[in-house]
């Protein structure tokens, strides 16, 4: 028998996963259709239309596929099928991309030949500034903190999970690595994402502040520090476990710990709602056509840049002619597997 | 109050990009729209908004700070800094804008505008400049 909460959490995902990929139907840059440049009147256009159809039956096709795998994945306890149920919807959207974007090839105009750029620019800041940085880094020391404090009223042995009625079936022991594991890892993450942060303040496109490009900018970098609240927040709760259970069980509702990381990723996709419906109003794209394989990566040698503003999607996408562009995806990869490695040595 | 300073070039223009890229922050560094103190996008970003190599923009930046303008020391913010008076009226320097500007006169008449309005103009632009 299928737990109908167990299986509800994939299929929901897989289900998103569809909704923002047909958003790319939606999200892209102005002058632009499926990553190529077009003339402003092409995306309404009956041609663009029936190409944009086309990508979303692809889309949704691959979500329901991506579903029915999911729903059997947990039918015959086999989570291979639920990755494999993702890779494929992935990997269906963006072959369907690649077709729209060769179909909108035949379309494509040149860039136009008068460029501008803004000299004088306010430094793009953090919304909340050092102490919205900071603040994730404290509310993990301040857990750390309170556990050495308390040293000696932690169990020897605690449990650290529970199943979905609320029966622990995960333990762990009184020592260094099981009661600050969790903030060990939540401190590389906050590191990692801080890097992030910083490393997007100076990529992104100049502009004025009252600019549309400026507001855009500065809401694309509130959504990585929401992130970091919500995963100090969780990792700090998940420390202090020890602390505060009652009578060995777990006293916060389960429903609170998810409406946590809930109300961080409604913020963050309020925030790039919020973002993608500023206005476009300083220097368009100049990106060379050719340089974007398939549409969707961008490769140019001879430009300096590391990122560069989307054809689609909302925010910044890397130039993958960049070794830093490599450096910087190797560490987005190489980070949570080296967490789930040391976790689960 | 913050300055809108907006930099535009031609890509269809005989004139080399550098080279407009030069011409017009000297225009701007002398009329005192780029002040000593302010940080210029960096090479990078730059060639990047333009959408132009970074060798053309790391080009017009070097020329502007052997003149003394700009500070480009590596691994720094590009910055305007205070510029050491040139000596006056050198005299080879004013023959060579001499010819320059009977060029451009004479490209100016050769399209209908009357003396005056030249003198009208190079008047006001002269003025203009610090």
């Amino acid at each position: 028998m299928i737990s109908s909460v167990a299986v509800i959490a994939p299929v929901a995902a897989v289900v998103l996963a569809g909704v923002a990929l047909s958003l790319t139907t939606v999200w892209m840059r102005p002058g632009t259709f499926f990553g190529v440049r077009v003339a402003a009147e092409y995306p309404s256009s009956a041609e663009a239309r029936e190409t944009r159809r086309r990508f979303l039956i692809a889309v949704w096709a691959a979500t329901a596929a991506a579903v029915v795998l999911a729903v059997l994945a947990f039918a015959v306890g086999m989570l291979a099928l639920f990755v494999v149920g993702t890779l494929v919807q992935l990997g269906a959207a963006m072959l369907a991309f690649r077709s729209a974007w060769r179909r909108t090839a035949r379309q494509r105009v040149e860039a136009p030949t008068t460029r501008t750029a803004t000299l004088i620019a306010p430094e793009l800041r953090v919304p909340g500034g050092a102490p919205a940085l900071l603040g994730p880094f404290l509310v993990v020391g301040g857990a750390c903190i309170a556990l050495l404090v308390k040293w000696n009223s932690i169990p020897t042995r605690f449990p650290i999970h529970w199943d979905i009625q609320g029966q622990a079936n995960g333990w762990s022991d009184r020592t260094a690595a099981g009661v600050f594991g969790p903030l060990l890892i939540a401190a590389v993450i906050l590191a990692g994402m801080c890097g992030l942060v910083l490393f997007q303040k100076r990529g992104v496109r100049r502009a004025s502040a009252a600019s549309g490009v400026y507001r855009r900018n500065r809401a694309l970098l509130a959504v990585p520090v929401v992130v970091m609240w919500v995963i100090a927040s969780m990792f700090a709760i998940a420390a202090l476990t020890p602390l505060i259970l009652v009578n060995g069980r777990f006293p916060i509702p389960p429903l609170v710990m998810i409406a946590i990381p809930v109300a961080g990723v409604a913020a963050a996709i309020w925030l790039v709602y919020r973002s993608s419906s500023e206005p476009d109003d300083t220097a368009p794209d100049n990106t060379p056509d050719e340089c974007w394989r398939w549409g969707m990566f961008y490769h140019n040698p001879d430009d300096a840049s590391i990122m560069v503003e989307k054809r689609f999607g909302v925010g910044y996408t890397l130039n993958f002619a960049r070794w830093q562009s490599w450096a910087l995806m190797g560490g987005i990869i190489a980070l949570p597997i080296a967490i789930i490695v040391i976790a689960t040595r | 109050m913050e300055r809108d300073v907006q930099l535009r070039i031609e890509l269809a223009s005989p004139v080399p990009v550098y080279r407009q890229i030069v011409e017009a922050l000297r225009t701007y560094l002398v009329e005192g729209t780029l002040v000593p103190g302010d940080v210029l996008p960096s090479v990078r970003s730059l060639a990047g908004d333009l959408g132009i190599h970074f060798n053309t923009v790391a080009q017009a930046y070097r020329e502007l700070a052997e003149e003394g303008w700009l500070d480009v020391s590596h691994g720094k913010s590009v910055r305007v800094i205070e510029r050491e008076a040139p000596r006056e009226n050198d005299e080879a320097a004013v023959e060579q804008f001499r010819t320059r500007i009977r060029r451009l006169i004479a490209e100016a008449r050769a399209q209908g505008m009357t003396s005056h309005v030249v003198a009208r103009e190079l008047n006001a632009l002269a003025g203009g400049l610090k």
